[in-house]
């Protein structure tokens, strides 16, 4: 990736990001083979600058341990209602402990994602298996947090890639 | 990952993953370290060991598969929203042949039925060897796998057919025993006219009017894209394919436009069907929808199968656009209430303002 300095984040991609959005999280190892986990719980740092989301440990073992050694992360949002997706990059993420905002902040993404969904058609107790499938053998997570360094708007389409 | 020996997880054992109803991810990886992560409206299984993806853009993804074939998919079921990871390894591009056939005719009906024609074209399909399939978590369960036999009711749906006298008959007969065999209790049978450049219905079963008449320009739309092509489309979830091309909309600010009709000259029938994704899905009100590739001399058959959940929605079955004064739908937002009203419309032996007839979609 292209070298470059954490970008800003403003107030409408903030608000998009700490939404209802479904959040996935794509690494690789030093072999160049990518992992996909999902997070929960994104937040944007006052800073406009940091992002963090927690990850089950038990689905993203393999997530963190790639993470631990390049540090390199991409990491998609995408709004269930209408697929408007941003995809954001960074070189440097790490891994820590999730405090109790953190945590909270990962309820009340669970329970926005939940109510989008039932507007969709799903029944919340089957949105739930999302997460509690990730959580069956462990309720551990992970917070991880970067600082973004490009933008693309991801949404579906001919554009899709379109860096911000 | 590079084994060859076969998956944790037999890809035949998630089959519903594989039916478009939820979206799936893909990650892959530049030549520098640069993971890319986005959206698949579906992936299609190919075979036990392969899967494969429509190819319409040149994208990120694609950039980087050409340099490094490892990437990674998840896919999710509609059953019990289990979330699998399957690593793949990009083969090869296939821009014909049965596959290439299925994939863009699915993606043609779908984008001349959403207005997305001028948008959306097949450049060829994907093929990943499937290195590994396992679940998200290690410790779900893979979907038990099971076999649907229908063997009895096709016999006692021949035994009906034998005994009928004439086509009124085998109409009724036909449209009854998908709803008492079969399970579809929305149906309807539509024929071609005289120059074969539309369909028209016959007869139907489970809704309040019956719509014989009422027609479908053959090469617009679903059915008249499965009936010029004589190929079947499935349609798992309408819902998601109609926000997925607004999305797309969205972004390149595209007109509403219509298809041209086909002319039809090759079609003699085509019949179509729709039914819940799975009667256990979580996903209320979610059909699926078949029509099944034309043959010569015969007739168009549209069915939909009541779903077993209470919370089913009524789905949405007819179309839009009388000729003469055909109407243009401008915005996607338009399209939603057009179907309705043109569906209501149909089945009350209602015209839509300015012409009679009707399309299905």
């Amino acid at each position: 990736m292209e070298s470059g300095d954490p970008v800003s984040i403003g107030d409408e991609l903030k608000t998009f990001l700490e939404g209802p959005v479904s959040v996935l999280v794509g690494t690789r190892d030093s072999r160049l083979i990518p992992e996909i986990t999902r997070a929960w719980g994104p937040r944007v740092f006052e800073d406009r600058r940091r992002i963090s989301l927690c990850v089950p440990i038990a689905t993203s073992r393999k997530t963190l341990d790639n993470l631990e050694a390049n540090g390199e992360i991409a990491v998609t949002f995408s709004l269930p209602t209408n697929y408007h997706t941003f995809q954001l990059k960074g070189r440097h993420a790490t891994a820590a402990e999730p405090d109790s905002t953190d945590l909270q902040a990962v309820e009340r993404h669970r329970d926005a994602f939940a109510m989008v969904n039932e507007r969709l058609g799903q029944h919340r107790r089957q949105v739930e298996a999302f997460w509690r499938g990730e959580i069956e053998s462990s309720p551990a997570l992970v917070k991880i947090f970067f600082a973004p360094e490009q933008v693309f708007d991801q949404t579906p389409g001919p554009g899709a890639g379109r860096k911000l | 990952m590079t084994t060859a020996s076969p998956p944790a997880v037999a890809l035949e054992s998630i089959a519903s993953c594989f039916e478009g109803i939820i979206p799936a991810s893909i990650c892959t990886c530049s030549p520098d370290g640069t993971p890319n992560l986005t959206y698949l409206s579906i992936v299609h299984q190919v075979d036990s060991l392969h899967v494969g993806l429509s190819y319409q853009f040149f994208n990120k993804t694609r950039e980087n598969l050409l340099q490094n074939p490892f990437a990674q998919v998840v896919v999710v079921s509609p059953t019990n929203l289990h979330q699998y990871r399957l690593d793949l390894r990009y083969e090869r591009t296939e821009t014909a042949g049965a596959l290439f056939d299925r994939v863009r005719t699915r993606l043609d009906a779908v984008a001349s039925q959403t207005g997305m024609s001028h948008i959306f074209r097949l450049r060829g399909v994907d093929i990943f060897q499937v290195l590994d399939c396992r679940p998200m978590n290690a410790q779900s369960s893979a979907e038990g796998f099971s076999r649907v036999d229908y063997l009895s009711q096709i016999e006692e749906f021949a035994a009906r057919l034998a005994a009928c006298n004439g086509l009124e008959s085998i109409i009724d007969v036909t449209l009854d025993a998908l709803s008492e065999l079969f399970g579809y209790d929305y149906s309807f049978l539509m024929a071609p006219d005289e120059e074969g450049k539309r369909l028209f219905t016959l007869g139907s079963r489970g809704f309040g009017e019956s719509g014989i008449g009422s027609e479908v320009w053959i090469g617009e739309g679903i059915l008249g894209v499965a009936a010029e092509r004589r190929q079947v489309v499935r349609t798992t979830n309408f819902s998601r394919d109609v926000l997925y091309s607004n999305a797309v909309r969205s972004r390149r600010g595209a007109p509403w436009r219509r298809q041209p009709a086909g002319t039809g000259d090759r079609l003699a029938w085509a019949a179509a069907f729709r039914k819940p994704a799975r009667s256990t899905s979580g996903i209320s009100g979610q059909t699926s929808r078949h029509t099944l590739p034309p043959e010569r001399d015969s007739r168009a058959v549209s069915f939909r199968r009541r779903a077993g959940s209470p919370n089913r929605r009524t789905p949405v079955s007819c179309l839009y656009g009388p000729t003469g004064a055909r109407r243009e739908y401008q915005t996607a937002s338009d399209l939603a209430p057009a179907t309705d009203a043109a569906t209501d419309a149909h089945f009350n032996g209602q015209a839509l303002p300015g012409g009679r007839q009707h399309l299905y979609r």
